[in-house]
Protein backbone atom coordinates (compact mmCIF):
# COMPACT_ATOMS: atom_id res chain seq x y z
CA UNK A 1 0.00 0.00 0.00
CA UNK A 2 1.05 3.26 -0.81
CA UNK A 3 1.26 5.93 1.61
CA UNK A 4 1.45 9.20 1.05
CA UNK A 5 3.68 11.87 3.35
CA UNK A 6 3.70 15.38 3.68
CA UNK A 7 6.08 17.64 3.99
CA UNK A 8 7.43 16.92 7.64
CA UNK A 9 5.79 13.88 7.69
CA UNK A 10 7.82 10.54 8.31
CA UNK A 11 7.45 6.94 8.31
CA UNK A 12 9.89 3.92 9.27
CA UNK A 13 11.04 1.72 6.48
CA UNK A 14 11.86 -1.43 6.36
CA UNK A 15 15.98 -1.99 6.82
CA UNK A 16 16.27 -3.55 3.74
CA UNK A 17 17.28 -2.36 -0.13
CA UNK A 18 15.61 0.50 -0.98
CA UNK A 19 15.11 2.78 -4.06
CA UNK A 20 14.80 6.64 -3.33
CA UNK A 21 13.24 8.09 -6.53
CA UNK A 22 13.21 11.64 -7.25
CA UNK A 23 10.63 12.40 -10.32
CA UNK A 24 10.56 16.11 -11.55
CA UNK A 25 9.01 18.14 -14.58
CA UNK A 26 12.60 19.45 -16.27
CA UNK A 27 16.12 18.74 -15.15
CA UNK A 28 17.29 18.67 -11.61
CA UNK A 29 20.17 17.90 -10.04
CA UNK A 30 20.15 14.89 -6.94
CA UNK A 31 22.36 14.08 -4.92
CA UNK A 32 22.93 11.96 -0.96
CA UNK A 33 24.55 13.16 1.65
CA UNK A 34 25.84 11.04 4.22
CA UNK A 35 25.94 12.29 7.46
CA UNK A 36 27.15 11.70 10.77
CA UNK A 37 26.63 12.98 14.64
CA UNK A 38 25.27 16.49 14.35
CA UNK A 39 23.73 16.36 10.86
CA UNK A 40 26.98 16.91 9.23
CA UNK A 41 29.64 14.77 6.59
CA UNK A 42 32.89 13.31 7.61
CA UNK A 43 34.16 14.34 4.02
CA UNK A 44 32.76 16.09 1.86
CA UNK A 45 34.61 14.80 -0.70
CA UNK A 46 33.60 11.16 0.43
CA UNK A 47 30.26 11.26 2.13
CA UNK A 48 29.08 13.18 -0.92
CA UNK A 49 27.02 10.83 -3.81
CA UNK A 50 26.34 12.80 -6.98
CA UNK A 51 26.74 11.93 -10.77
CA UNK A 52 30.23 12.82 -10.35
CA UNK A 53 30.34 9.88 -7.78
CA UNK A 54 27.87 7.82 -8.36
CA UNK A 55 28.60 5.12 -5.79
CA UNK A 56 29.56 5.39 -1.97
CA UNK A 57 33.52 4.12 -1.04
CA UNK A 58 31.05 1.07 0.55
CA UNK A 59 28.91 0.43 -2.05
CA UNK A 60 25.59 0.65 -0.20
CA UNK A 61 24.83 4.09 -1.81
CA UNK A 62 24.12 4.15 -5.80
CA UNK A 63 22.79 6.56 -8.38
CA UNK A 64 21.19 5.71 -11.41
CA UNK A 65 19.38 7.62 -14.11
CA UNK A 66 19.40 11.80 -13.84
CA UNK A 67 17.74 14.73 -15.61
CA UNK A 68 14.07 13.74 -15.34
CA UNK A 69 14.50 10.40 -13.04
CA UNK A 70 17.17 9.85 -10.41
CA UNK A 71 17.23 6.56 -7.92
CA UNK A 72 19.19 5.99 -5.62
CA UNK A 73 19.31 2.17 -4.16
CA UNK A 74 20.16 2.39 -0.71
CA UNK A 75 21.30 -0.94 1.20
CA UNK A 76 20.40 -0.36 4.75
CA UNK A 77 21.70 -3.00 6.53
CA UNK A 78 24.81 -2.31 5.34
CA UNK A 79 25.03 1.93 6.09
CA UNK A 80 27.98 2.01 8.25
CA UNK A 81 26.79 2.55 12.42
CA UNK A 82 28.06 5.69 12.46
CA UNK A 83 26.22 6.97 9.78
CA UNK A 84 22.95 8.47 11.36
CA UNK A 85 21.19 9.58 8.44
CA UNK A 86 21.38 9.95 4.38
CA UNK A 87 20.32 13.18 2.99
CA UNK A 88 18.36 13.32 -0.31
CA UNK A 89 18.64 16.71 -1.80
CA UNK A 90 17.44 18.22 -5.07
CA UNK A 91 19.40 21.19 -6.81
CA UNK A 92 18.52 23.41 -9.40
CA UNK A 93 21.35 26.06 -11.88
CA UNK A 94 21.84 29.14 -10.83
CA UNK A 95 19.05 31.74 -11.40
CA UNK A 96 16.92 29.36 -11.24
CA UNK A 97 14.42 28.22 -8.56
CA UNK A 98 12.80 24.96 -7.96
CA UNK A 99 9.71 26.07 -8.61
CA UNK A 100 10.35 25.90 -12.17
CA UNK A 101 10.50 21.89 -11.89
CA UNK A 102 6.77 22.50 -12.38
CA UNK A 103 6.79 19.17 -10.53
CA UNK A 104 8.72 17.46 -8.06
CA UNK A 105 8.27 13.96 -5.82
CA UNK A 106 9.99 11.76 -3.98
CA UNK A 107 9.67 8.06 -3.82
CA UNK A 108 10.87 4.98 -0.96
CA UNK A 109 10.71 1.98 -3.47
CA UNK A 110 11.24 -1.47 -2.08
CA UNK A 111 11.96 -4.21 -4.58
CA UNK A 112 9.95 -2.04 -7.28
CA UNK A 113 6.92 -1.40 -4.74
CA UNK A 114 6.02 1.90 -3.97
CA UNK A 115 6.69 2.25 -0.27
CA UNK A 116 6.20 6.35 0.48
CA UNK A 117 5.11 9.16 -1.94
CA UNK A 118 6.09 12.17 -1.09
CA UNK A 119 4.77 15.19 -3.63
CA UNK A 120 6.56 18.37 -3.03
CA UNK A 121 3.73 21.71 -3.01
CA UNK A 122 5.70 23.87 -5.95
CA UNK A 123 3.60 27.24 -5.21
CA UNK A 124 6.08 29.65 -3.95
CA UNK A 125 8.83 27.32 -3.88
CA UNK A 126 11.64 29.93 -4.31
CA UNK A 127 14.78 27.87 -2.81
CA UNK A 128 17.35 26.76 -5.46
CA UNK A 129 18.51 23.75 -3.70
CA UNK A 130 16.09 21.50 -1.34
CA UNK A 131 16.44 18.80 1.25
CA UNK A 132 14.26 16.63 0.07
CA UNK A 133 14.15 14.00 2.24
CA UNK A 134 16.08 12.00 4.48
CA UNK A 135 16.24 8.26 5.53
CA UNK A 136 17.28 8.20 9.90
CA UNK A 137 17.76 6.28 12.55
CA UNK A 138 15.55 5.77 15.15
CA UNK A 139 15.22 3.36 18.15
CA UNK A 140 17.54 0.72 15.74
CA UNK A 141 15.25 1.29 12.92
CA UNK A 142 15.34 3.55 10.01
CA UNK A 143 12.74 6.47 9.04
CA UNK A 144 12.20 8.45 6.57
CA UNK A 145 11.01 12.46 6.48
CA UNK A 146 9.72 14.14 4.06
CA UNK A 147 11.60 17.51 4.36
CA UNK A 148 10.71 20.26 2.02
CA UNK A 149 12.93 22.76 2.90
CA UNK A 150 15.66 24.33 1.47
CA UNK A 151 17.93 27.23 0.74
CA UNK A 152 17.42 29.79 -1.77
CA UNK A 153 20.83 30.77 -2.28
CA UNK A 154 21.49 26.93 -3.49
CA UNK A 155 24.10 24.81 -3.64
CA UNK A 156 26.50 26.64 -1.13
CA UNK A 157 24.39 27.47 1.62
CA UNK A 158 22.95 23.41 0.87
CA UNK A 159 26.40 22.04 0.73
CA UNK A 160 27.87 24.13 4.03
CA UNK A 161 24.84 23.04 6.16
CA UNK A 162 25.59 19.55 6.13
CA UNK A 163 29.46 20.90 6.90
CA UNK A 164 30.60 20.43 3.15
CA UNK A 165 33.75 22.87 2.51
CA UNK A 166 32.74 24.90 -0.02
CA UNK A 167 35.75 26.60 -2.63
CA UNK A 168 35.30 29.93 -3.68
CA UNK A 169 35.98 30.24 -7.38
CA UNK A 170 38.96 31.99 -8.16
CA UNK A 171 37.33 33.99 -10.35
CA UNK A 172 33.28 34.90 -10.76
CA UNK A 173 31.34 32.17 -12.91
CA UNK A 174 28.01 31.46 -13.30
CA UNK A 175 28.01 28.49 -11.35
CA UNK A 176 28.65 27.55 -8.17
CA UNK A 177 31.09 25.07 -7.12
CA UNK A 178 29.12 22.97 -4.91
CA UNK A 179 31.77 21.25 -3.39
CA UNK A 180 35.65 20.35 -3.34
CA UNK A 181 37.16 17.23 -4.36
CA UNK A 182 40.01 15.66 -3.15
CA UNK A 183 42.05 13.33 -5.17
CA UNK A 184 44.21 11.50 -3.50
CA UNK A 185 46.30 8.16 -3.05
CA UNK A 186 43.16 6.47 -1.69
CA UNK A 187 40.87 7.97 -3.86
CA UNK A 188 42.39 8.56 -7.07
CA UNK A 189 40.16 8.65 -9.88
CA UNK A 190 37.24 10.47 -10.75
CA UNK A 191 34.88 10.23 -13.64
CA UNK A 192 32.69 13.04 -14.83
CA UNK A 193 30.03 11.72 -17.05
CA UNK A 194 29.41 12.45 -20.83
CA UNK A 195 27.03 16.04 -20.47
CA UNK A 196 24.53 16.75 -23.00
CA UNK A 197 25.94 20.45 -23.05
CA UNK A 198 29.84 20.67 -23.46
CA UNK A 199 32.30 20.58 -20.50
CA UNK A 200 33.04 23.92 -21.39
CA UNK A 201 36.12 25.83 -19.91
CA UNK A 202 38.41 23.62 -18.15
CA UNK A 203 40.70 26.09 -15.87
CA UNK A 204 43.56 24.06 -13.82
CA UNK A 205 45.84 26.15 -11.53
CA UNK A 206 49.08 24.84 -10.14
CA UNK A 207 49.89 27.33 -7.19
CA UNK A 208 52.72 26.46 -4.70
CA UNK A 209 53.92 28.44 -1.34
CA UNK A 210 56.90 31.23 -2.33
CA UNK A 211 59.64 30.48 -0.78
CA UNK A 212 61.18 34.52 -0.56
CA UNK A 213 58.38 36.44 0.68
CA UNK A 214 60.25 36.63 4.41
CA UNK A 215 59.56 40.08 4.51
CA UNK A 216 61.73 42.62 6.80
CA UNK A 217 63.81 42.10 8.96
CA UNK A 218 65.31 38.05 9.69
CA UNK A 219 67.81 36.09 11.36
CA UNK A 220 67.89 33.75 8.25
CA UNK A 221 68.93 34.32 4.61
CA UNK A 222 66.36 34.59 2.33
CA UNK A 223 65.58 30.96 0.16
CA UNK A 224 65.81 31.18 -3.12
CA UNK A 225 62.20 32.01 -4.81
CA UNK A 226 60.85 28.50 -6.77
CA UNK A 227 59.58 28.94 -9.81
CA UNK A 228 57.21 25.86 -10.83
CA UNK A 229 56.25 25.70 -14.48
CA UNK A 230 53.06 23.80 -15.08
CA UNK A 231 52.48 22.16 -18.52
CA UNK A 232 50.91 19.31 -20.61
CA UNK A 233 51.40 16.62 -22.89
CA UNK A 234 48.31 16.18 -24.99
CA UNK A 235 47.28 13.54 -27.46
CA UNK A 236 44.33 14.96 -29.61
CA UNK A 237 41.16 12.00 -31.06
CA UNK A 238 43.65 12.52 -34.95
CA UNK A 239 46.79 11.17 -33.26
CA UNK A 240 48.29 14.51 -33.25
CA UNK A 241 50.40 15.20 -30.19
CA UNK A 242 52.46 18.20 -28.40
CA UNK A 243 53.56 19.78 -25.24
CA UNK A 244 51.97 23.27 -23.93
CA UNK A 245 54.56 24.65 -21.44
CA UNK A 246 55.87 27.93 -21.08
CA UNK A 247 59.67 26.75 -21.20
CA UNK A 248 60.13 27.22 -25.14
CA UNK A 249 57.44 29.38 -25.25
CA UNK A 250 54.90 26.75 -26.09
CA UNK A 251 51.81 28.40 -24.69
CA UNK A 252 49.03 26.33 -27.19
CA UNK A 253 46.03 27.79 -28.19
CA UNK A 254 42.53 27.34 -27.17
CA UNK A 255 40.30 27.13 -29.80
CA UNK A 256 42.39 25.71 -32.14
CA UNK A 257 44.23 22.34 -32.05
CA UNK A 258 45.77 21.68 -29.02
CA UNK A 259 43.05 23.25 -27.66
CA UNK A 260 45.11 24.01 -24.28
CA UNK A 261 46.46 27.31 -23.35
CA UNK A 262 48.87 28.13 -20.77
CA UNK A 263 48.20 31.54 -19.25
CA UNK A 264 50.54 34.15 -18.17
CA UNK A 265 53.70 32.68 -16.24
CA UNK A 266 54.25 33.21 -13.05
CA UNK A 267 58.07 33.52 -12.30
CA UNK A 268 57.81 33.47 -8.85
CA UNK A 269 54.20 32.45 -7.49
CA UNK A 270 53.70 35.86 -6.16
CA UNK A 271 51.06 36.84 -8.31
CA UNK A 272 49.45 35.00 -5.34
CA UNK A 273 46.97 32.76 -7.59
CA UNK A 274 49.85 30.37 -9.22
CA UNK A 275 49.64 29.73 -12.91
CA UNK A 276 46.96 28.23 -15.05
CA UNK A 277 46.62 26.08 -17.68
CA UNK A 278 43.16 26.24 -20.07
CA UNK A 279 41.24 23.50 -22.06
CA UNK A 280 38.74 24.34 -24.07
CA UNK A 281 36.13 21.50 -22.72
CA UNK A 282 33.94 21.90 -25.65
CA UNK A 283 36.17 20.60 -27.89
CA UNK A 284 36.63 17.15 -25.73
CA UNK A 285 35.38 15.51 -28.34
CA UNK A 286 38.67 16.13 -30.16
CA UNK A 287 40.95 15.29 -27.27
CA UNK A 288 41.91 11.79 -26.23
CA UNK A 289 44.24 12.69 -23.63
CA UNK A 290 45.94 15.50 -21.91
CA UNK A 291 48.71 14.75 -19.29
CA UNK A 292 49.26 17.91 -16.82
CA UNK A 293 52.94 18.08 -15.37
CA UNK A 294 54.37 20.55 -12.74
CA UNK A 295 58.30 21.14 -12.80
CA UNK A 296 60.75 22.86 -10.73
CA UNK A 297 62.45 25.44 -13.51
CA UNK A 298 64.29 27.39 -10.78
CA UNK A 299 64.57 26.85 -6.75
CA UNK A 300 65.59 23.67 -4.95
CA UNK A 301 63.30 20.25 -5.74
CA UNK A 302 62.04 20.04 -2.48
CA UNK A 303 58.40 19.26 -3.20
CA UNK A 304 57.36 18.86 0.69
CA UNK A 305 58.17 22.47 1.58
CA UNK A 306 57.18 23.50 -2.31
CA UNK A 307 53.33 22.96 -1.11
CA UNK A 308 52.22 22.72 -4.62
CA UNK A 309 48.64 22.34 -5.32
CA UNK A 310 46.79 21.48 -8.69
CA UNK A 311 43.01 22.08 -8.55
CA UNK A 312 41.14 21.58 -11.45
CA UNK A 313 37.96 23.93 -12.15
CA UNK A 314 35.15 23.09 -14.36
CA UNK A 315 31.50 24.47 -15.33
CA UNK A 316 29.33 23.21 -12.72
CA UNK A 317 31.41 20.92 -10.88
CA UNK A 318 32.91 21.05 -7.88
CA UNK A 319 36.69 21.76 -7.66
CA UNK A 320 39.12 18.69 -8.17
CA UNK A 321 42.25 19.09 -6.30
CA UNK A 322 45.25 17.28 -5.72
CA UNK A 323 48.62 18.17 -3.39
CA UNK A 324 52.16 17.68 -4.58
CA UNK A 325 53.40 15.60 -1.69
CA UNK A 326 55.15 12.54 -1.31
CA UNK A 327 57.51 14.55 -3.68
CA UNK A 328 60.80 12.60 -4.28
CA UNK A 329 63.77 15.32 -3.38
CA UNK A 330 65.98 15.63 -6.11
CA UNK A 331 63.41 14.69 -8.66
CA UNK A 332 62.26 18.10 -10.21
CA UNK A 333 59.10 16.56 -12.74
CA UNK A 334 55.98 16.05 -10.75
CA UNK A 335 53.06 13.83 -13.82
CA UNK A 336 50.33 15.34 -11.70
CA UNK A 337 47.01 14.12 -13.46
CA UNK A 338 46.03 12.20 -16.28
CA UNK A 339 42.55 13.72 -18.39
CA UNK A 340 41.34 10.84 -20.69
CA UNK A 341 38.86 10.50 -23.02
CA UNK A 342 36.85 7.71 -21.99
CA UNK A 343 33.89 7.14 -24.65
CA UNK A 344 32.66 10.76 -24.11
CA UNK A 345 33.33 11.15 -20.52
CA UNK A 346 36.21 12.84 -18.76
CA UNK A 347 38.45 11.01 -16.46
CA UNK A 348 40.57 12.53 -14.49
CA UNK A 349 43.33 10.38 -12.63
CA UNK A 350 45.57 11.59 -10.07
CA UNK A 351 49.05 10.25 -10.96
CA UNK A 352 51.40 12.11 -8.78
CA UNK A 353 54.68 10.35 -10.02
CA UNK A 354 57.72 11.88 -9.82
CA UNK A 355 61.02 12.06 -12.43
CA UNK A 356 63.98 13.47 -13.48
CA UNK A 357 63.05 15.75 -15.86
CA UNK A 358 60.72 15.46 -19.25
CA UNK A 359 62.45 12.60 -20.94
CA UNK A 360 61.96 10.42 -18.18
CA UNK A 361 58.37 10.98 -18.24
CA UNK A 362 57.77 10.66 -21.78
CA UNK A 363 59.18 7.46 -21.49
CA UNK A 364 57.37 6.40 -18.28
CA UNK A 365 54.21 6.95 -20.09
CA UNK A 366 55.36 6.50 -23.61
CA UNK A 367 54.48 9.66 -25.52
CA UNK A 368 57.83 9.62 -27.49
CA UNK A 369 58.65 13.06 -27.98
CA UNK A 370 62.19 13.88 -28.80
CA UNK A 371 63.81 16.15 -25.63
CA UNK A 372 66.46 18.60 -25.97
CA UNK A 373 67.46 21.19 -23.11
CA UNK A 374 65.87 24.89 -23.56
CA UNK A 375 65.51 27.61 -21.55
CA UNK A 376 62.54 30.32 -21.34
CA UNK B 1 14.72 9.13 35.95
CA UNK B 2 12.83 10.33 32.63
CA UNK B 3 9.52 8.94 31.95
CA UNK B 4 8.59 8.47 28.34
CA UNK B 5 4.78 7.92 28.49
CA UNK B 6 2.49 6.34 26.25
CA UNK B 7 -0.46 8.46 25.18
CA UNK B 8 -3.24 8.15 28.19
CA UNK B 9 -0.83 6.63 30.84
CA UNK B 10 -0.48 8.56 33.80
CA UNK B 11 2.33 8.71 36.34
CA UNK B 12 2.13 10.21 39.80
CA UNK B 13 4.36 13.07 40.00
CA UNK B 14 4.60 13.00 44.17
CA UNK B 15 4.86 9.36 44.36
CA UNK B 16 7.66 8.86 41.93
CA UNK B 17 9.21 11.99 43.32
CA UNK B 18 8.43 12.56 46.52
CA UNK B 19 10.15 16.55 46.93
CA UNK B 20 8.23 17.57 44.03
CA UNK B 21 6.72 21.37 45.21
CA UNK B 22 7.17 23.48 41.89
CA UNK B 23 6.80 21.53 37.92
CA UNK B 24 8.67 23.24 35.12
CA UNK B 25 6.64 22.23 31.83
CA UNK B 26 9.29 22.91 28.87
CA UNK B 27 9.33 23.69 25.57
CA UNK B 28 12.32 23.00 23.65
CA UNK B 29 13.30 23.66 19.38
CA UNK B 30 16.29 24.02 17.63
CA UNK B 31 16.07 28.05 14.81
CA UNK B 32 15.82 27.60 11.50
CA UNK B 33 18.33 26.47 9.48
CA UNK B 34 16.91 26.41 6.13
CA UNK B 35 15.42 29.54 4.63
CA UNK B 36 11.84 30.67 5.45
CA UNK B 37 9.36 32.41 7.99
CA UNK B 38 11.18 31.32 11.24
CA UNK B 39 9.28 28.41 13.94
CA UNK B 40 7.71 30.61 16.37
CA UNK B 41 6.28 27.72 19.11
CA UNK B 42 4.47 28.42 21.88
CA UNK B 43 3.53 26.92 25.28
CA UNK B 44 0.27 27.41 27.16
CA UNK B 45 -1.70 26.19 30.25
CA UNK B 46 -5.38 25.77 30.76
CA UNK B 47 -6.48 26.26 34.19
CA UNK B 48 -9.42 24.28 34.02
CA UNK B 49 -12.27 23.36 36.73
CA UNK B 50 -14.49 19.89 37.06
CA UNK B 51 -15.90 20.87 33.48
CA UNK B 52 -12.81 21.10 31.77
CA UNK B 53 -13.42 24.72 30.77
CA UNK B 54 -11.13 28.04 32.57
CA UNK B 55 -12.57 29.49 36.00
CA UNK B 56 -11.95 32.68 34.37
CA UNK B 57 -10.25 34.11 31.06
CA UNK B 58 -7.11 34.87 33.73
CA UNK B 59 -7.22 30.30 33.65
CA UNK B 60 -4.96 30.88 30.44
CA UNK B 61 -1.59 31.01 30.51
CA UNK B 62 -0.07 32.11 27.67
CA UNK B 63 2.44 34.72 25.78
CA UNK B 64 -0.22 37.01 25.85
CA UNK B 65 -1.18 36.55 29.48
CA UNK B 66 1.83 35.49 31.59
CA UNK B 67 0.70 35.25 35.17
CA UNK B 68 -2.11 33.55 36.67
CA UNK B 69 -4.32 35.76 39.30
CA UNK B 70 -2.94 32.92 42.23
CA UNK B 71 0.59 33.54 40.82
CA UNK B 72 1.02 29.80 40.85
CA UNK B 73 1.63 29.61 37.12
CA UNK B 74 4.08 31.86 35.54
CA UNK B 75 5.12 32.01 31.95
CA UNK B 76 8.68 32.63 31.67
CA UNK B 77 8.44 34.70 28.14
CA UNK B 78 7.99 34.12 24.60
CA UNK B 79 10.40 32.99 22.28
CA UNK B 80 9.72 33.54 18.81
CA UNK B 81 12.12 31.18 16.76
CA UNK B 82 13.91 28.84 19.05
CA UNK B 83 17.15 30.32 19.29
CA UNK B 84 19.05 29.30 22.47
CA UNK B 85 20.10 25.82 23.93
CA UNK B 86 17.50 23.63 26.32
CA UNK B 87 13.75 24.96 27.02
CA UNK B 88 13.01 27.62 24.41
CA UNK B 89 9.88 28.20 26.59
CA UNK B 90 8.92 27.60 30.02
CA UNK B 91 5.96 27.19 32.79
CA UNK B 92 6.43 27.02 36.08
CA UNK B 93 3.97 25.71 38.41
CA UNK B 94 4.23 25.92 41.89
CA UNK B 95 1.88 22.91 43.08
CA UNK B 96 1.49 24.34 46.98
CA UNK B 97 -0.66 27.67 45.60
CA UNK B 98 -2.89 26.32 43.25
CA UNK B 99 -6.36 27.36 44.39
CA UNK B 100 -8.49 24.57 45.24
CA UNK B 101 -11.07 24.98 42.57
CA UNK B 102 -8.39 24.18 39.28
CA UNK B 103 -9.05 20.69 39.02
CA UNK B 104 -6.48 20.31 36.04
CA UNK B 105 -3.76 22.19 34.31
CA UNK B 106 -3.55 21.81 30.57
CA UNK B 107 -0.61 21.99 28.62
CA UNK B 108 -0.94 22.75 24.80
CA UNK B 109 2.04 23.78 22.29
CA UNK B 110 1.02 24.95 18.72
CA UNK B 111 2.89 26.75 16.27
CA UNK B 112 2.14 30.66 15.76
CA UNK B 113 -0.01 31.19 12.53
CA UNK B 114 1.12 27.52 11.18
CA UNK B 115 -1.79 27.75 8.56
CA UNK B 116 -0.30 30.45 6.83
CA UNK B 117 3.34 29.94 7.51
CA UNK B 118 2.42 26.03 6.21
CA UNK B 119 4.39 24.80 9.01
CA UNK B 120 3.59 21.59 11.44
CA UNK B 121 5.90 19.85 13.84
CA UNK B 122 7.66 17.28 12.03
CA UNK B 123 9.55 20.45 9.59
CA UNK B 124 10.76 22.01 13.03
CA UNK B 125 14.21 20.22 13.74
CA UNK B 126 14.44 18.41 17.92
CA UNK B 127 10.87 19.91 18.47
CA UNK B 128 9.57 18.28 22.13
CA UNK B 129 7.70 18.72 25.09
CA UNK B 130 8.56 18.15 28.72
CA UNK B 131 7.69 18.62 32.02
CA UNK B 132 10.39 18.25 35.15
CA UNK B 133 10.74 18.80 38.94
CA UNK B 134 11.94 22.46 39.12
CA UNK B 135 14.23 21.77 42.09
CA UNK B 136 16.00 18.83 41.57
CA UNK B 137 16.12 19.47 37.49
CA UNK B 138 14.66 15.49 37.01
CA UNK B 139 12.93 14.82 33.83
CA UNK B 140 9.25 13.30 35.11
CA UNK B 141 7.93 13.28 31.12
CA UNK B 142 8.79 14.46 27.50
CA UNK B 143 6.87 14.51 24.23
CA UNK B 144 8.96 14.71 20.84
CA UNK B 145 6.64 16.59 18.64
CA UNK B 146 8.87 16.47 15.51
CA UNK B 147 8.63 12.77 15.55
CA UNK B 148 5.95 11.80 17.27
CA UNK B 149 3.36 14.61 16.41
CA UNK B 150 5.04 15.54 13.48
CA UNK B 151 1.76 16.49 10.59
CA UNK B 152 0.00 18.58 13.41
CA UNK B 153 0.48 21.80 14.14
CA UNK B 154 -1.30 21.99 17.71
CA UNK B 155 -1.67 19.66 20.78
CA UNK B 156 -2.60 18.57 24.02
CA UNK B 157 0.70 17.55 25.09
CA UNK B 158 -0.82 16.45 28.93
CA UNK B 159 -2.72 17.00 31.95
CA UNK B 160 -1.42 17.72 35.88
CA UNK B 161 -4.76 16.44 37.99
CA UNK B 162 -4.89 16.28 41.34
CA UNK B 163 -6.11 13.05 42.40
CA UNK B 164 -7.05 12.95 46.11
CA UNK B 165 -4.06 14.28 47.72
CA UNK B 166 -1.62 13.94 44.71
CA UNK B 167 -0.55 15.17 41.66
CA UNK B 168 -0.70 12.90 39.08
CA UNK B 169 0.40 13.48 35.26
CA UNK B 170 -1.43 11.71 32.08
CA UNK B 171 0.17 12.32 28.83
CA UNK B 172 -2.40 13.18 26.06
CA UNK B 173 -0.08 13.69 23.27
CA UNK B 174 -3.65 14.49 21.29
CA UNK B 175 -3.29 16.94 18.00
CA UNK B 176 -5.82 19.80 17.60
CA UNK B 177 -6.59 21.52 14.48
CA UNK B 178 -7.06 25.21 14.32
CA UNK B 179 -4.24 25.92 16.76
CA UNK B 180 -4.01 28.00 19.65
CA UNK B 181 -7.31 30.11 19.08
CA UNK B 182 -9.42 26.59 18.88
CA UNK B 183 -7.46 25.01 21.74
CA UNK B 184 -8.41 28.28 23.28
CA UNK B 185 -12.46 28.27 22.52
CA UNK B 186 -12.37 24.72 23.00
CA UNK B 187 -11.42 25.08 26.96
CA UNK B 188 -13.95 27.94 27.65
CA UNK B 189 -11.66 31.31 26.76
CA UNK B 190 -13.74 34.25 25.68
CA UNK B 191 -11.66 35.22 22.95
CA UNK B 192 -11.87 38.95 21.53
Amino acid sequence: MIMKLIPGGNAPVPTQTLTVRVISGSDVDVSAFRLYENNKVKDGGVDMIFYGQPRSDDSSITLSGGALNTSFNVNLGSIPAAVQKIAFTATVDAGQVIEGLRTLKVQVEQAGNILLECDVPMSERREAALILGELYRRNSEWKFRFVSQGFNGGLKPLAEHFGVEVADEPTPTPTISLQKITLSKDKPTISLAKQSTKFGEIRINLNWNRGSTHKGFSLFKRETGVDLDLGAFIRLKDDYKTVVQALGGRFGYLYEPPFVELQDDDRTGDSGDGEWLYINGDEWENIEEVLVYAFIYEGVPNWDSTNGTVTIHMKGQPPIETNLTEGNPGLGMCAIARLKNNGGSLNVERVNRYFDGHSEMDEAFGWGFRWKAGSK
Amino acid sequence: MAVSLAKGGNISLTKTDAGLKVVMAGLGWDQRVTDGTDFDLDASVFMVGEDGKVLSDAGFIFYGQKNSQCGSVEHQGDNRTGAGDGDDEQIKIDLANIPADVKKLVFAVTIHEADQRKQNFGMVSNGYIRVSNNDSQVELARFDLSEDASVETAMIFGELYLHGTEWKFKAVGQGFAGGLPALAKAHGVNLA
